[in-house]
């Protein structure tokens, strides 16, 4: 029995002003009714445009190559643009990543629902809205019948990937593409989106291709894997083996490079996988992993290297033989925990060198151009301190206040109540001078952190110049003494940010915030804009700089398995209060807070075939414009009940390290 | 809805304010207006008297607040030059101008959409690089050398259109065109960048992917997101078209506000240049606001729940 | 994640690893557009500069024995006067170059005023946000609402037409593109990380201004201003046409417009040569201003 996706061999070709470029090379994968198969790869990797080749929708001056690329009985690649246009939306649909811009915003859910299914089934208005409502009945939304006439503006983003989803089977398609379909969406929401997606598979008996940089997502939804690296499968097989079981040192390397709570002790060295991703315009001579490899060899450059077999379905394009490439590569499960001796020796007595008291800061917003402005507190009444050598990672959904805090903390932000204090010193009765010799920053976009009109030289020496540190030979001198530490080449002295790659620009960032030695750095979302072997490179540089310089992290992210590795001490955040504090081992194995859980819960390691476990906090995030009453998070708690919805909550220590907001401890202590 | 429109007319009417104080002060500043009056060989004693007569010994605040008066009130006051109320002359002029700048207007849109249009369907084709070439070069010609030039050639070479009067709908034609063309190349490259932008974005690609034909995203799917920003700046065409009837209006020979205000400035005009400057100040602020009541209107995220 | 287009690009983008400079002129080199413009502003700029040497005659010089003579290539025309003579007699060429100092002055005069008061504004507004930007907002408003070519007539004739005039009267009422480019810029990159680097590591307000911001915003500044000089130059040429602008005897292409205005039906070339001239230096002003957009965007897309 043939399958029902069937590609061979495919390769795109993009025609650029400097010639041609291959974005994809020999890519081939089957995927059946009822089956999933799993696209992984960093950015470039060429995954989406493989996928937007299998729609037809590829822009004008690219070439598709295939040896077969078949829906069914249907040729893709002989179609013509006609029959391919009756095959989209109808036989294949596609999900994509941002809910926010992927629907039109000037017409309503029903109208972009029924035009659907009207353009390739030729049915009534009212057919069409009947299968509309029944399919976002569905999809779980409720009062279907009333958010046809609303506007998607109207509409939360996880509520909007719904519909999308919802859309895209209007006409019972056979194949589902979804490319990143969770990326944009809050962790908690993720899960719903994935769990969705699975049950209407099982249940429609769609085949189901699922692309994503998220070696979690992949490895838990999917039957079958393909790894992608520029521009090739680099493996390929079904998902237990080839996470149980990697062959190819590309895949081996990516999946080292993830932390893993409980798999890889807190605080050690992540793999990661040396270099950068090659870029396509280079003419390969043979593989091209080779400028990266552990065990490159003199065959790589041979020639082209075709996908081997590894057994049962498994296959990888390299020289060598899987016994040669499994030898002396430990597994995944092989990997410690850790003693716990991570973060032990901070001396949690000493004064705290920053320190937040009852601090809280309160935007006045408009939401139209004209409405009256109402606050928003994006901070709420939270105290905290840092005592050196900690790593506190502040963590949160978006729209939770870290931002703002850190802003705050850094002295950016002024208080609207509360105070800063840094070395014993209110934060705003210092200067500018004084306030960045101590404390510095790193932020999370690499390519907006860098002034595009400075050189990478003068990006660096300037903290040095603002400081008046020695004179420019001396300033010269320690920035070419912090490029090196942080992993720079001095050539790139007279670079410009637009020549560097994104992991290059952090490591820009990481040297202009050490330069001046401070003693405490507050981290934005270090690493959240780079691919996954980049931010293994980078966490590792973090805690190498750390345990070198004696310094103190302010960690403000949303990504727990992040906090799990690098953190001590962990703060939860929620609509702009803190709801747990604990150490990082307590908050990962003892979480008492729902909303703490819930973020636990979701999660998603790389476990072959473990599904993603069901995260049901029912509504979004709330709009921090008008939060709920009492405790804010009591709409979206399994717990909540009477007291939750009119008072809120105070921070109650269960033990000298672990504090937690929620009704139901106080009433255990009581 | 109705919140908005208030909020929006209470803009409108403090920037009209503002506008005339500023018309007042510029031109009441600008030279001695007692002097204007009285011509460039007037006696300082002949000077004296009309600043007596026609008030303009009294402080600035009494005149311009004894303006607001009048404009409040409607009666625009009399010219000095024509000898007749303002407000008289303001309607015996104004549909010459409102023809023009209706007619001028049709051009612009006609001309500046479809060329949009049909330059953002394929980016760097022979038709986009045709509505380029096309509005960089109506933007460089001088709207008054153009005039003369089509006069020259289609009035007296080729004699198809009468070049001066008000008579005749042929009398409009060559004028409409002119003041038209001048503002197409702004239409012409607003629409061109809005389609481009929404023909690039995701839910345009969903609808592809969607399947549907080129030509039912065109005109289903991205036409009415692109023309959204276009009205206002169509609503803003029109107040430009007002202004710049000054210069067609000479040109051409129609007797409409713009040749009022050029003869009225020649003519040292106090009070009808500063009405007219104030009139088409007021048509832009009225055009604006409607401009932006139709926008809110026609996009589902501006309307206020 | 953009859209494929996007995403193939930004794949492309990763492999161009020339500086800003070398991007610049690399573009440069293959935008005729550009290369044209550059050439005719800058040749019209040289001959406003030194006009007394291209000059073949004096301009103001009246021969009446020698009334409109017509131009080299037709009938009746001689080298002596290569575009002819006007109706007083005067050599037209010297007119003619003589006149680019007029529209060469006034254009860069008063685009350079307007800019000076816009891209203040701009970026005060820009920056400081809050009630001064909505102040800033509420004057532009204002502005945009004032028939400007009509009060700009009205004004230089009250005061007295002058090119100090001219330029003051169009600089003051042409500053409002650059505010809206500087403002809506300046809020661009004041929420981009690489300011709150700058204060993070000790930059105060003028240095943030004028290290971080200002030097990111030259290039659209520089487009915008080409852009508004060639509206200054039309706005002179029409306002010297209808009489309200620069007076006579002086040279300049909108009053010669308007003296040949009369004689236009059999002397047309008298009313096309200065409006040629005009309308060739304004294209060349507009190419150069959306060349340099091009050469200076940060990547184009398509």
């Amino acid at each position: 029995m043939t399958a029902l996706l069937e590609v061979q061999d495919m390769s795109v070709t993009l025609k650029l002003a400097e010639g041609e470029m291959t974005a994809v090379q020999d890519v081939s994968f089957t995927v059946d009714r009822g089956e999933t198969l799993g696209i992984v790869g960093e950015s470039g990797s060429g995954k989406s445009v493989s996928s937007m080749a299998i729609m037809g929708l590829l822009p004008r001056g690219t070439r598709t190559d295939a040896t077969t690329l078949r829906l069914g009985d249907v040729d893709l690649l002989s179609a013509s643009e006609d029959e391919m246009a009756r095959m989209r939306g109808n036989k294949i649909a596609m999900i994509f990543q941002e809910p926010m811009t992927s629907l039109n915003p000037v017409y309503t859910i029903g109208r972009q629902m029924t035009e659907l299914m009207q353009l390739h089934k030729g049915v009534s208005g009212a057919q069409a809205r009947a299968r509309a409502v029944d399919l976002l009945e569905k999809v779980g939304i409720t009062a279907a019948e009333s958010r046809l006439s609303q506007y998607p503006h109207q509409l939360s983003g996880g509520l909007r990937q719904r519909v999308m989803i919802a859309m895209m089977l209007m006409n019972d398609p056979e194949l589902i593409i979804a490319d990143e379909p969770t990326t944009a969406l809050d962790v908690t929401i993720q899960a719903q989106i994935l769990n969705l997606l699975k049950d209407l598979q099982k249940e429609l008996n769609i085949a189901l291709i699922i692309i994503s940089h998220d070696m979690g997502v992949v490895a838990r939804v999917s039957d079958k894997i393909a790894v992608m690296y520029a521009g090739q499968v680099i493996e390929t097989g079904p998902v237990s083996d080839v996470l149980h079981a990697p062959v190819h040192p590309y895949t081996q390397g990516l999946l080292e490079s993830i932390p893993v709570p409980g798999q890889i002790e807190p605080g050690g060295a992540l793999g990661s996988i040396p270099g950068l991703v090659p870029s396509l315009k280079t003419r390969f001579k043979g593989c091209r992993f080779a400028n990266r490899c552990q065990r490159v060899h003199d065959n790589c450059q041979q020639g082209p290297v075709a996908l081997q077999e590894a057994g049962s379905g498994q296959a990888y394009r390299c020289v060598l033989t899987p016994a040669q490439l499994r030898d002396g590569t430990p597994s995944l499960s092989a990997r410690d925990a850790g003693d716990g001796s991570y973060g032990k020796g901070i001396n949690m007595d000493a004064s705290p060198v920053l320190q937040a008291i009852d601090a809280g800061c309160t935007f006045q917003v408009k939401q139209g151009m004209f409405s009256a402005a109402k606050p928003l507190r994006a901070v709420d009444n939270i105290s905290l301190d840092l005592r050196k050598g900690e790593v506190v990672a502040v963590v949160g959904e978006s729209g939770c206040g870290k931002s703002t805090l850190a802003r705050m903390l850094l002295g950016l932000q002024e208080p609207t109540a509360g105070k800063i204090i840094l070395g014993g010193q209110d934060i705003a009765g210092l200067s500018d001078m004084e306030r960045s010799r101590k404390l510095q920053s790193i932020f999370q976009d690499p390519y907006s952190s860098l002034n595009p009109r400075r050189t990478i030289g003068e990006i660096i020496r300037r903290p040095l110049h603002l400081h008046g540190v020695g004179n420019v030979a001396e300033q010269r001198a320690k920035v070419d003494t912090i490029m090196e530490r942080v992993g720079l080449p001095r050539s790139f002295y007279y670079n410009y940010p637009n020549q560097l790659s994104g992991g290059q620009r952090q490591r820009v960032a990481i040297a202009r915030a050490l330069i001046l030695n401070p003693e405490i750095v507050v981290c934005d979302e270090p690493t959240s804009a780079l691919d996954v072997s980049v931010q293994a490179q980078i966490l590792n540089l973090l805690l190498e700089l750390r345990a070198e310089m004696g310094l103190t992290y302010l960690l403000i992210t949303h990504d727990m398995a992040v906090v799990e590795h690098i953190a001590t001490r962990v703060v939860v955040m929620y609509l702009g209060r803190v709801v747990e504090v604990a150490d990082t081992h307590t908050l990962f194995s003892n979480p008492r807070h729902p909303y703490t859980k819930a973020l636990l819960k979701s999660v998603l390691t790389p476990e072959p075939g473990a599904g993603v476990p069901s995260v049901d906090l029912g509504t979004a995030y709330p709009n921090p414009i008008n939060p709920p009453s009492g405790c804010t998070f009591h709409p979206r708690c399994e717990f909540a009940s009477d007291i939750c919805k009119a008072k809120a909550p105070v921070l109650e220590s269960l033990s000298t390290t672990h504090q937690s907001a929620c009704h139901m401890l106080e009433e255990e202590m009581a | 809805m109705l919140k908005f429109i208030l909020k929006r007319l209470a803009l409108g009417l403090a920037v009209a304010f503002t506008v005339s104080l500023a018309t007042f002060l510029m031109l009441n500043l600008a030279a001695d207006p007692a002097s204007m009056v009285a011509g460039e060989d007037a006696t300082q004693e002949a000077i004296e008297q009309i600043r007596v007569q026609y008030g303009f010994d009294r402080p600035l605040y009494v005149r311009f607040f004894e303006w607001i008066g009048q404009l409040v009130t409607g009666d625009f006051g009399d010219s000095y030059y024509w000898k007749q109320p303002v407000f008289d002359l303001l309607i015996d002029r104004a549909p010459v101008t409102l023809t023009l700048a209706a007619g001028a207007l049709t051009v612009t849109v006609v001309l500046g959409l479809t060329l949009g249009v049909l330059a953002a369907l394929k980016p760097n084709g022979w038709l986009d690089r045709f509505a380029l070439s096309f509005g960089t070069a109506a933007q460089a010609v001088p709207n008054f050398w153009f005039g003369l030039i089509l006069i020259i050639l289609l009035g007296v070479t080729f004699p198809i259109f009468p070049v001066s009067g008000d008579s005749t709908w042929m009398h409009f034609v060559l004028p409409c065109f002119v003041l038209g063309t001048s503002a197409v190349p702004q239409v012409l490259r607003l629409t061109r960048t809005g389609m481009i932008e929404v023909l690039g974005s995701d839910y345009i690609r969903t609808a592809r992917a969607k399947g549907f034909r080129p030509r039912q995203i065109l005109f289903r799917h991205a036409l009415r997101n692109a023309l959204l920003p276009i009205v206002s700046v169509i609503t803003i065409q029109i107040g430009y078209k007002l202004g710049g009837s000054v210069i067609t209006e000479s040109v051409f020979a129609l007797n409409g506000l713009g040749r009022l205000a050029y003869e009225s400035i020649l003519g040292a005009d106090i009070p009808t240049v500063q009405m007219l400057v104030f009139f088409f100040a007021l048509v832009f602020i009225i055009l604006s606001i409607l401009g932006d009541i139709l926008n809110a209107w026609l996009d589902p995220r501006m309307r206020v729940e | 994640m953009q859209t494929t287009a996007n995403a193939v690009a930004a794949m492309a983008d990763d492999i161009i690893d020339l500086t800003p400079k070398e991007r610049m002129i690399r573009k440069a080199k293959s935008h005729l557009g550009f290369q044209f413009g550059a050439f005719i502003v800058i040749s019209f700029a040289l001959i406003a500069i030194f006009a007394p040497l291209f000059a073949p005659h004096d301009p103001y010089v009246q021969d009446l024995a020698k009334r409109l003579v017509p131009p080299v290539w037709a009938e009746g025309g001689s080298w002596e006067h290569i575009l002819g003579t006007d109706h007083l007699g005067r050599d037209y060429l010297s007119r003619l170059i003589y006149g680019a100092r007029v529209s060469m002055g006034v254009g860069f005069g008063a685009a350079t005023l307007g800019c000076i008061i816009g891209v203040t504004i701009g970026l005060v507004a820009g920056y400081l946000g809050g009630r001064v930007d909505q102040a800033a907002s509420f004057l532009l408003t204002c502005q945009l609402a004032l028939p400007s070519l009509l009060l700009a007539m009205a004004l230089v004739f009250f005061v007295g037409s002058s090119v100090t005039t001219l330029i003051v009267v169009l600089g003051v009422l042409h500053w409002q593109y650059y505010m809206v480019v500087t403002r809506t810029l300046t809020r661009q990159i004041r929420s981009l990380e690489y300011v709150s680097a700058a204060r993070s590591i000790g930059s105060n307000d003028r240095q943030v201004l004028f290290y971080e911001i200002l030097p990111n915003l030259f290039n659209q500044i520089i487009v915008v201003f080409s852009l508004e000089m060639a509206v200054v130059i039309i706005h002179e040429a029409s306002l010297s046409f209808l009489g309200v602008g620069v007076q006579p005897p002086t040279a300049s292409w909108g009053l010669m417009i308007a003296e040949a205005k009369t004689m236009m039906y059999f002397k047309p070339y008298l009313v096309v040569i200065p409006g040629a001239a005009l309308f060739l230096l304004v294209l060349a002003v507009n190419l150069l201003g959306d060349g340099i957009r091009d050469i200076t965007a940060p990547e184009s897309r398509n």
